[in-house]
């Protein structure tokens, strides 16, 4: 093989060793997350539905273009005496764009070298965060979400 | 040139040699973010515990195994050498790959990470502009790429001037100022201190967090590429370990806990990150004038932090291409002694990712593939360095380690055995998929599967591999550069 092969040949190893075959794939098979409005509260109406209360409620910001509100939410079995609490955070965006910056800027806030902070659920309008120790209330209410 | 830095003759060139401040700073750089810190903060006291599992089950073990590898076997290569002598070429070339291509993936967020914020000192609006995005992303990734052309000398200054300016300063000010909060008698948010509090709680819904722990200080092996330009590294690379390890851990939760003393946690959002923080945290404290100057501090932090993850692979990489395993192409470096052919070939595939990741639409889940692959890669290369850690006991007894782990081989097992467990660990649970993810085969498959093409072109190079790589690439110096 000549040089020029072995050009060829590295330069090809390269790209779909690194780019086409992880990258492209990874993101082409997953698609887009359409933005769409979703109405309602989603986040409440899903915890209901997983029969569970919202017991409190309060507004917060992201200091982001585009966002044009959020609620935190903290969620529980039961307020009075509760067995396990779960606190989620849902944003929401004026246009796809900004919803899109808004998933970046949370991707790039990693601890360490690569992991994100929590957990980040898309659905239309919004972005909905979790703590890592979500736990089994957050699979409850994630699962009610997928249905929206 | 830096103070630490001593010029000496070597190859009938001067060369520049690195001494203990240069060789900490390095560490310093790729390990010690801000970025953590607000994340960290969330747990209250017990940021501590989490902490000292992760100082516990990687930064000690990780510093301890660097710095006996390092003074066993200063070769160039960093842990290429080191995986090299336990398990051979193929295992050595391996581990770097996986440390070098997992940056690759890792690229496109750190400076994204240094665009937003570098827009929140100008107008936070820019971050919403693609074109905003990838020019500074452009600018900041081959400029870094320039700086290293340059060779070691430009690379010193560049670590040692930004990281004392762009990590330590700020952490030490976020730490002046939780200090300043308690003597001036403000109102602490966290509750009084107790010591069941340090203790974080531990159970399968935060194994996926526990596991991000683990590698929160991962990058102490990055000292070990410079071993060539390291005049006496059997003394000199145990005490930058040591010292580098010191001020990471100390900066680290000095600050967590300084800004979870002012910040109530349901402040801290999960979401937007640090220079939110900061923000509150310098509002509270009436300095809010600060939060530009001390995002171009966190900016340039960013900046030293991408250099040393791209620079000490890059070294290593071009290691393995002097040595004939990769085409000669590879093998060129110029006469600042850079080699300039790993260089440029890293700086046009990581801008070709970096320009799906701005212009492509966000997809979250493919986010989370890609930096789950990140985090596999790692594991792959940690566990071999503290595989070969002890196997090297074993095998090669008699080599001289100025730097021993004490202890003899109980002390060995004990530090190379809690690193492993513990990255072997990280490696499992990132294969979880998160709790909304519908496809938990899919995620595991897709995990895997890019994990494997990315650790996979050495078997290929190796395969390729012709004895006449090794004569043919020798010192291609392209001294017109």
């Amino acid at each position: 093989m000549n040089e020029k092969k072995e050009i060829v040949l590295v330069a090809l190893i390269f790209v779909i060793a690194i780019i086409i075959l992880p990258i492209s794939a990874v993101i082409l098979t997953h698609g887009t997350d359409p933005y769409r409005i979703v109405e309602g509260r989603p986040v409440a109406d899903a915890a209901e539905q997983a029969g569970l209360v919202v017991c409190s409620e309060t507004d917060t910001t992201w200091d982001i273009p585009g966002n044009t509100g959020g609620k935190v939410y903290t969620i529980s079995d039961n307020c009075e005496n509760p067995s396990e609490t779960v606190r989620i955070e849902v944003y929401s965006f004026e246009s796809a764009d900004s919803r899109d910056a808004a998933i970046k800027a949370y991707h790039t806030n990693t601890i360490g070298k690569a992991r994100p902070h929590g957990n980040m659920i898309v659905l239309g309008q919004y972005l909905i965060f979790i703590e890592s120790s979500g736990g089994s209330l957050f699979t409850k209410i994630a699962e009610k979400l997928n249905e929206f | 040139m830096s103070e630490d830095a001593n010029t000496g003759t070597g190859s009938g060139s001067k060369k520049i040699y690195l001494g203990i401040f240069a060789l900490a700073m390095i560490n310093v750089a790729a390990v010690l973010s801000i970025r953590n810190f607000p994340s960290m903060a969330i747990y209250g006291w017990s940021c501590i515990g989490w902490y000292i599992i992760g100082t516990v089950l990687f930064l000690i073990p990780i510093s301890l195994a660097g710095a006996e590898l390092a003074t066993g076997w200063p070769q160039g290569g960093g842990v290429y050498a080191w995986v090299k002598e336990a398990f051979g070429e193929r295992d050595g070339f391996i581990a770097l790959f996986c440390e070098w291509s997992n940056n690759l993936v890792w690229f496109p967020t750190v400076l994204s990470f240094i665009a937003a914020t570098l827009a929140f000192a100008l107008t936070p609006d820019l971050t919403s502009s693609p074109f905003y995005m990838f020019t500074v992303m452009m600018i900041a990734f081959w400029g870094t790429t320039a700086v290293a052309y340059f060779g070691e000398n430009a690379s010193t200054k560049l670590s040692n001037f930004g990281v004392v300016l762009g990590s330590i300063i700020p952490a030490v000010l976020i730490t002046l100022l939780g200090v300043w909060w308690i003597a001036t008698g403000q109102q602490l948010v966290l509750p009084e201190f107790t010591i069941d509090q340090i203790a974080p709680e531990i159970s399968l819904d935060t194994l996926p967090f526990f596991a991000t722990v683990i590698l929160l200080f991962a990058g102490m092996e990055m000292a070990g590429f410079h071993a060539l330009e390291v005049k006496n590294p059997q003394t000199d690379f145990p005490k930058a370990i040591g010292i580098s390890a010191v001020i990471i851990f100390l900066c680290t939760v000095a600050a967590t806990l300084a800004i979870a003393f002012v910040i109530p946690a349901n402040q801290l959002s999960l979401a937007s990150g640090v220079m939110q923080a900061i923000h509150y945290f310098f509002d509270s404290a009436g300095i809010s004038g600060l939060v530009g100057p001390m995002a171009i501090l966190i900016t340039i932090g960013g900046v030293v932090n991408l250099a040393a993850w791209l620079i000490g692979p890059a070294k290593g990489l071009g290691v393995i291409a002097e040595e004939g395993n990769m085409p000669p192409m590879f093998d060129r470096t110029n006469k600042y002694g850079a080699p300039v052919a790993v260089l440029v070939t890293q700086a046009l595939i990581g801008s070709a990712i970096s320009l799906l990741y701005v212009f492509l639409p966000s997809v979250n889940q493919a986010y989370w593939i890609l930096s789950a692959m990140t985090v596999e890669l790692l594991c792959i290369v940690y566990f071999l360095v503290f595989a070969a850690l002890i196997k090297l006991r074993y095998s090669q007894p008699d080599t001289p380690r100025p730097f021993k782990i004490p202890g003899g081989m109980t002390g060995i097992w004990i530090v190379g055995g809690l690193g492993a467990v513990g990255v072997v660990f990280s490696f499992i649970v990132g294969l979880m998929p998160p709790a909304y993810y519908d496809n938990s085969i899919g995620y595991v498959v897709a995990v895997l599967f890019g994990t494997f093409v990315l650790a996979v072109p050495p078997l290929i190079f190796l395969k390729m591999k012709k004895p006449e790589w090794a004569e043919k690439g020798k010192k291609e110096v392209a001294g017109n550069e």
